[in-house]
């Protein structure tokens, strides 16, 4: 009985090793490569890896990051983000607000730039943006580009949104004095930080009111994500 | 202390906010674990085969993007596997990316953009495979599926299966996708609960077609047994029980619920409340809830009332009868403020109507405990008469009639005694006018109104004079077109608008209707043009036109695909499509084709759409679905029939007939599949029995004009008092149509046809009158044989065949009847009918006076043996033998007979022309002359009647005449030989009596008299009192003794549908 499996395992090794052989001695056939694919569907538009790609890409440049060093679930999170650029680009098309200029855009690359020691130099700058796939009048579009978004939701909900003096009073009151005493400075008064407080209590509004705001595009959308299980993404989803 | 953040922050914290990341969700199954070992080495040798072996140094895998080795190598070719052949070259032309060309990153996402905006892919991903130095480029695709039939498979009664596929509301054509579909079940499990069907199962089947990437969808419906009436409760202020609502409501526990009975139960409960003047109350049902153990639904009924709404007038008499007509709250049953005002417009208009041109009339509304009063306070005025309205200055536009067709206000007519006029009337009617005047090109005109209120020195008896300045006509400057990149502007409609012609705004309005409608239907959906006008810096008063077209996609259409024909054949639906394949997309030609497959009579749906509508591919799959209508359709009935100049025997007038009459049909559809149509007809009763077997082709040699008809026919009909007549007929019948078929939509079969024709039939008359010339009887009661070919023309030109206003109508019927064809008579015969219409005045369509004329003449001439005896001319010999045994005559039921209410109104049915001489009835001739000449009136209204009434006055006069050369001179007497001489006994008489009955009846009869008619959906109904100014005198032997009659003088028909 031992002779009967001691006899198989020899002819599986055997046929294995055959195999590999062959293998070797085939002319090399190269599977092909995937180069690009649609990763997500939104209203019949397409997001297609190398969109996503980029999206790292820029958002590396700009946050002073590696793209090697974005895990799964920065990759997931880039792409629910371009997700919900299309849908606020849908929303752009009818609303009435002040685009970004090219120099503000420029302005805002030129701060990112500053990240880099090396990009002093044009060449430098060059050579950076060279490493990261990306070309300089790229890079201030898709700046462009997210400056109209946040204006966007700003020209959107910052008008529905109102901060009486109480809730300055409160937040002064509860949260600013204490982390103020915390810190070991001095006294600062009211009238002082109102200002930058209603300031804060009203992009927190906004904020409240962005996400609902998704949520409610996200409902009337149609969003498919065809690629996800290649993307490890399943279960992405909104609340 | 910072509270500041950079600009991103915002964003990246939302982010945060809102995504949650969840472990995966479709873990793989793990393999078995004997094969799992061997499968994992077998991978991580091929892996470490192709990295040895493959892998260029220092080269990255990526998870997905271009890797850098093949960016820039040139593509040796462009691959879309599983894409259907015929698609895939003309896809391929869609893409940046060519073969031959270098892989470019960019090109490869424009590429797969394309293709996805195509609409035809769910998903799509590039690959790229080395191939020598080159690469090939493969576009991996999986296909969208769309809309196909959508069935439905055991549904109830109500709903209906097309209230089913009404609710899935799955579009033909449209991109199928789950969430549809089960929105779909979910429309119609909720259709299925509001008609009561709680239980209902209800599952979907999709089949799906790869070649043609169509999803039809069955829908199982397994209905379930109904819900009843559970507990019936009511909530609101009504103060109704429970029991009280299920009593108005008729909705008692442990009735069947269905929809048509809730909503009974809804109107019954707000007809009460309209019954008490609440016509703000409100009833609806706040709560159904449903017991699944006990099936059954408990309705709760949220009622209110509300106050009684009490409408009145004030200041001046108003009827309650005309309150009710003219404040829309009654007949909306609601009350708001629109309705209000609506209610005080019509008031206005309707004062003034009655000459209280000044009326005012305000609203007051009254709030009481639980009433709400409405008073109309009306100031009338006093009492105006608008005697003239006159319009000068009108030179170069419109005639003053045409002028005044645009004005509201009105001079006092016979049916206005008043006129109409306001102030705000004449505001509007001017403005109206220059309105017009200024789209026509008149941009100066000016016009001044004057009123007289003392026209003629009567104190509120007003003239409106209407003072046109026309100015000077503004004309078209340069025309330009552009944009027009695709079609010439040789293949563009001819503009309307041409330089130095007058500016016209509704020309304009037509070009654009033209040049749009002309690329609509070349393909062009999205079209779109610009017409801009300026004027022009050459010439003064002149208007430059540029016209600036946006052509858009042109989309042509790529396959037509047919489906749900079960039974019929193919070239019977591909001979009506009007849509070929690499034709430009045109919606014209969907309608077409549509309208012509429902022509056919054997759809009973037909849908037509595009594949795919939202994606970009110019080319485009038709769609054509169709669901055959049943084969045989089935026909009974049973009824009443009545009929005047029934034999009697005696009465040479004839009777009124009474028999009760069965029906029965059976008509079989699309016999073969061949869109044929096989009918078999009958009615039997005793005044009449006839069965019909017919075989219709309709579309001879797929020619829309040829239509060939084989006819089998049995009628024994009783509708000339004199005999029975009996036919068994056999025919072919070939019509043509000349000129258009009338197939398209909007057009009408051209107005002439000819249809030839070969009869042969064998006619029998039998059952003679009582005292008929026994010498004739044997002669006239052989059956016979008539056969031969003949053809039928008519020319229709009426407007409208139901109630003509204009035009004309002409028929010709001939017919060769010789032993040749294997008649036993020889005769020809022709008979022809023209009616003419035409309008008197100037009234709106609807309200004219119509005169109408007819003519027929008909001529029947015997040739070879066959003979023409006048009336008792053939006597029996002494032996008591006819003397005319061997003669052959043309047969009794082949003559002509006239009189009645569609031809002659002086005479019964049938009754005029020469009679017998024994028995005085009427025997028919070869020659007929009729000429009708009729006044129809406009419709009118009639106290206690209503609308819908008309009269008419005619004047009809003719006869039947013995022979054609007897028609001739009949027409010039006005009066029958006196009857006296024949009387007197003696030779001399005897002749006499033979010349009466050769020639007596040979004169034309004249009738005038009075019609009314009542407007039906199917024709008016008609009343007519006709008064024969010269009725027929004739001989009737009574009791052995001949005696003189005369027909008599009135005569009352009642029919459907005008005389002629």
């Amino acid at each position: 009985m031992h002779r009967v499996h001691a006899n198989r395992a020899i002819a599986v090794s055997a046929a294995v090793l055959l195999l590999f052989w062959g293998m070797l001695s085939l002319p090399v056939v190269r599977a092909a490569d995937v180069i690009d694919r649609i990763v997500a569907t939104v209203n019949g538009h397409i997001i297609l890896q190398s969109d996503l790609d980029e999206a790292l890409c820029y958002q590396a440049l700009l946050s002073g990051r590696s793209v090697a060093q974005f895990t799964d679930d920065d990759r997931r999170a880039a792409l629910d983000r371009l997700i919900d650029q299309e849908l606020l680009g849908e929303q752009m098309k009818s609303a009435y607000f002040q685009h970004a200029s090219e120099a503000e855009a420029a302005s805002q690359v030129a701060e990112a730039r500053k990240l880099y020691p090396e990009a002093a130099t044009p060449e430098g700058w060059q050579t950076l943006l060279a490493r990261f796939g990306l070309t300089e009048k790229a890079l201030i579009a898709h700046v462009e580009q997210q400056i109209d978004l946040m204006r966007l939701v700003d020209a959107r909900l910052r008008p529905a949104v109102q901060i009486d003096s109480k809730s300055i009073e409160a937040y002064y009151r509860e949260k600013f004095v204490p982390q103020l005493k915390e810190s070991g400075a001095g006294e600062v008064s009211l009238a002082d930080v109102s200002g930058k407080i209603r300031e804060l209590l009203t992009e927190e509004k906004v904020n409240e009111l962005m996400v609902s705001w998704l949520q409610s595009l996200r409902s009337e959308s149609k969003v498919n994500l065809p690629g996800a299980s290649e993307l490890s993404i399943e279960g992405v989803q909104t609340r | 202390m910072k509270i500041e953040d950079p600009p991103e922050f915002r964003l990246r914290h939302f982010r945060r906010l809102f995504i949650e990341v969840k472990k995966r969700l479709n873990p793989k199954e793990p393999l078995p674990k004997r094969y799992a070992t061997l499968v994992t080495a077998m991978i991580v040798l091929w892996s470490a085969v192709l990295s040895l072996r493959a892998a260029p140094e220092g080269a990255q895998i990526q998870a997905a993007g271009l890797n850098p080795q093949y960016e820039g190598k040139t593509i040796e070719r462009v691959e879309l596997p599983g894409v259907a052949e015929q698609d895939r070259d003309h896809l391929l032309q869609l893409i940046s990316q060519k073969a031959g060309t270098s892989l470019e990153r960019e090109q490869v996402r424009e590429s797969i953009r394309a293709l996805y905006a195509t609409g035809r892919f769910a998903d799509i991903q590039a690959e790229v495979a080395p191939s020598g130095d080159a690469v090939i480029l493969t576009f991996v695709t999986s296909a969208n599926f769309f809309v196909g039939a959508v069935n439905v498979e055991g549904p109830s009664s109500r709903p209906t299966a097309n209230q089913i596929t009404n609710a899935a509301k799955l579009q033909l054509g449209e991109l199928f996708t789950h969430d549809k579909l089960n929105r779909a079940l979910e429309n119609i499990r909720q259709l299925m609960q509001e008609n009561g069907y709680y239980r209902a199962q209800v599952t979907a089947e999709s089949t799906s077609n790869a070649a043609t990437q169509q999803v039809d969808v069955l829908f199982h419906i397994s209905a379930g047994s109904p819900a009843h009436v559970g507990d019936v409760k009511v909530t609101g202020p009504s103060r109704l029980s429970s029991g009280q609502v299920q009593s108005l409501a008729h909705l008692t526990p442990g009735d069947r619920v269905t929809a048509q009975r809730v909503s009974n139960s809804l109107q019954r409960l707000r007809k009460k409340f309209q019954k008490q003047n609440r016509a703000l109350a409100q009833v609806s049902i706040a709560a159904q809830t449903y017991h699944p153990e006990t099936n059954a639904l408990d309705f709760t009924f949220q009622i209110d009332p509300g106050p009684v709404v009490l409408i009145s007038a004030e200041g001046f008499h108003i009827s309650h009868g005309t309150l009710k007509r003219e404040i829309p709250v009654y007949e909306e049953n609601a009350v708001d403020d629109d309705l209000l005002n609506e209610g005080k417009n019509n008031l206005l208009d309707y004062l003034q109507t009655r000459g209280h041109f000044d009326a005012r009339v305000e609203i007051k509304k009254e709030f009481e405990a639980k009433v709400l009063r409405v008073i109309y306070v009306i100031d009338a005025g006093p009492l105006h008469k608008l005697a003239l309205v006159e319009i000068t200055g009108n030179k170069n536009f419109l005639d003053t009639a045409k002028l005044r067709s645009y004005l509201q206000i009105q001079p006092a007519h016979r049916l206005l005694a008043h006129g109409k006029y306001s102030e705000a009337l004449l505001k509007a009617d001017v403005s109206t006018l220059e309105g017009l005047y200024r789209s026509n090109g008149f941009r100066q005109v000016a016009i001044k109104t004057t009123v007289d209120d003392n026209y003629e020195g009567s104190p509120n008896k007003l003239a409106v004079h209407i003072a046109i300045e026309e100015g000077e006509r503004t004309r078209v400057g340069e025309v330009h077109v552009a944009g027009n990149q695709k079609v010439p502007m040789s293949e563009l409609p001819e503009l309307t608008i041409q330089p130095g012609q007058p500016y016209s705004e509704q020309d304009l309005a037509n070009d654009r209707e033209r040049i749009l409608g002309y690329y609509f239907d070349h393909g062009f959906p999205n079209a779109s043009l610009e017409i801009t006008t300026v004027a022009s810096t050459k010439e003064a008063n002149r208007q430059d036109v540029a016209y600036r077209i946006q052509e858009g996609e042109r989309f042509t259409v790529d396959q037509v695909m047919v489906a749900g024909t079960e039974h019929t054949r193919d070239y019977v639906v591909q001979r009506e499509l009007q849509v070929k394949a690499a034709d430009p997309l045109s919606q014209q030609d969907l309608l077409n084709t549509q309208s012509r497959l429902y022509n056919l009579g054997i759809f009973s749906q037909v849908d037509t759409a595009v594949q795919n509508p939202e994606g970009t591919d110019p080319e485009k799959n038709i769609l054509v679905q169709v669901q055959e209508a049943r084969r045989y359709t089935f026909t009974y009935g049973i009824g009443f029939e009545f009929q005047t100049s029934q034999p009697t025997g005696t009465n040479s007038a004839g009777a009124t007939g009474v028999s009760p009459r069965v029906e029965f049909d059976v008509t079989r559809l699309n016999f073969g599949g061949r869109n044929q149509t096989l009918t078999f007809q009958s009615h039997v009763g005793r005044l009449q029995q006839r069965g019909l077997v017919s075989y219709t082709i309709p579309k001879l040699l797929d020619s829309d004009k040829w239509k060939l008809i084989y006819t089998i026919f049995y009628d024994n009909s009783l509708d000339v008092a004199t005999f029975t007549s009996q036919r068994l007929e056999g025919k072919i019948d070939l019509r043509q149509q000349i000129g258009s078929a009338g197939t398209e939509p909007g057009t009408r079969p051209g107005p002439s046809s000819i249809t030839y024709r070969f009869d042969f039939r064998r006619v029998k008359a039998s059952n003679f009158a009582n005292g008929f010339n026994p010498g004739e009887i044997a002669l006239l009661s052989l059956p016979a044989r008539v056969g031969g070919p003949g053809f039928t023309f008519i020319r229709d030109k009426r407007d409208n065949p139901l109630e003509s206003t204009k035009g004309n109508y002409f028929t010709l019927d001939t017919l060769v009847s010789s032993r040749y064809f294997g008649s036993e008579a020889d005769f020809g015969r022709a008979l022809a009918q023209n009616s003419t219409y035409q309008v008197i005045g100037k009234g709106k369509p609807g309200h004219q006076y119509v005169f109408a004329r007819s003519t027929s003449i008909g001529l029947q001439q015997p040739f070879l043996s066959t003979r023409v005896l006048p009336p008792g001319s053939c006597k029996l010999n002494s032996a008591g033998e006819p003397t005319c045994a061997d003669i052959t005559t043309i047969p009794l039921p082949e003559q002509f007979f006239t009189g009645g209410g569609n031809s002659h109104r002086g005479f019964g049915l049938n009754q005029a022309g020469p009679r017998d001489p024994n028995s005085g009835f009427p025997v028919g001739g070869t020659a007929l002359f009729v000429n009708n000449l009729e006044l129809r009136f406009p419709q009118t209204s009639l106290p206690w009647l209503g609308e819908g009434f008309g009269f008419a006055i005619f004047h009809d006069m003719g006869n039947v005449f013995t022979a054609p050369h007897d028609g001739l001179k009949g027409l010039l007497r006005w009066h029958q030989p006196s009857t006296q001489p024949c009387l007197s006994s003696g030779t001399t008489t005897s002749q006499y009596c033979t010349a009466f009955s050769n020639s007596g009846y040979d004169y034309t009869s004249h009738a005038v008299g009075v019609g009314v008619r009542y407007k039906t959906p199917i024709g008016p109904l008609r009343f007519d009192f006709g008064y024969n100014l010269n009725p027929t005198r004739y001989f009737q032997v009574k009791n052995t003794t001949l005696e003189t009659q005369q027909l008599r003088h009135f005569n009352v028909f009642f029919s459907i549908g005008q005389p002629f």
